[in-house]
């Protein structure tokens, strides 16, 4: 076979497929170290910024009590305090007789001034 | 997340860990892909310094559609390679009319030792081969012979039917081998022994 017969022979597929092997691994079709750094650097700067979740209006009253452990304490104490009212136990003055006992006061000085006639006006007039 | 972690995970995941601003996962995505979609270009462009464009434009879209990314419905790597067949293409159309011998052939960064020259030569020629063949064609053979991937994908990537890829890398293949040829001998393959 001459050269030129050799020529015009096609490579074996077999070869080829070799040669598309070493092509698989080759070291010339990587990318440099600089460009991977360009890529990361463009990733970082596309990045979306990590979310910060806002907490509800009704997540940061239930914080500032101290979480469901408060919250819990607040109903508890709530509901407590709604039932005594409602409900007082025996010897507690009730709300209405504490309000009557400055009434009462009220009512004996209206009773003074029928009962004796004394009144700071009246005197000081009578002392002038 | 520990890095190892990431290696376990589906690109479409990464994709995800992202989006919600995980820097590690910009670099875990970068270092799977680039390597990728950089030597599909460069491989089909036949110069570094376009195929370098090529991605990190590729990559740059990815980035900015993370976001909008919706799992499961696409496979990352698929999609990224379709984005770069197209930018090569386009590539490719802008160059038309530029001679096979003003295309720069990819060549190593770092420097050959003597026992690398022949390894170096045989990629250079096969490279010099890849460049002679139709644009498609040459997309589908890297994509089934060097790059791996299966018919279907290729034909995902490329928008064609199975088929016609089958039909791309047949005639691509046979084209590559009689484009080869002159080669032969100076490869190393004049037996064709390997």
């Amino acid at each position: 076979m001459t050269a030129s017969d050799k020529d015009t022979v096609d490579l074996d597929m077999n070869a080829l497929d070799a040669l598309f092997a070493q092509a698989t691994n080759d070291v010339g079709a990587q990318p440099s170290e600089a460009f991977m750094t360009r890529v990361v650097t463009d990733a970082l700067a596309q990045q979306p910024m990590p979310q910060i979740v806002q907490p509800s209006l009704w997540a940061q009253i239930t914080a500032m009590v101290g979480g469901w452990q408060g919250m819990g304490g607040l109903v508890a104490a709530t509901c407590a305090g709604f039932w005594i009212g409602v409900n007082p136990p025996e010897g507690l003055p009730t709300q209405f007789e504490t309000f009557l006992g400055s009434e009462t006061s009220i009512s004996l000085l209206e009773d003074g001034i029928e009962d004796t006639g004394m009144f700071g006006f009246g005197w000081d007039m009578e002392e002038g | 997340m520990p890095l190892d972690a990431y290696t376990d995970l589906a690109d479409d995941a990464l994709l995800a860990q992202y989006s919600k601003g995980d820097a590690a996962a910009a670099r875990a995505l970068t270092a799977r892909l680039t390597p990728r979609v950089f030597g599909h270009a460069v491989r089909v462009l036949g110069d570094r310094a376009e195929a370098e464009d090529v991605a990190q434009d590729a990559m740059m879209r990815l980035w900015k559609v993370a976001p909008d990314w919706r799992m499961g419905e696409a496979k990352v790597s698929t999609w990224l390679y379709r984005v770069t067949a197209n930018l090569c293409t386009d590539r490719l159309r802008r160059k038309r009319g530029v001679g096979l011998d003003e295309v720069d052939e990819p060549h190593d960064p770092s420097p050959s030792v003597t026992d690398q020259l022949q390894t170096r030569e045989r990629m250079d020629a096969l490279q010099a081969g890849l460049q002679t063949l139709p644009e498609r064609q040459r997309q589908a053979v890297i994509l089934r012979h060097i790059e791996g991937l299966a018919n279907p994908e290729i034909a995902e990537i490329l928008e064609i039917s199975t088929e016609a890829v089958e039909s791309l890398t047949a005639r691509g293949k046979r084209a590559l081998a009689q484009a080869l040829a002159p080669a032969r001998e100076k490869l190393g393959y004049e037996d064709d022994s390997i």
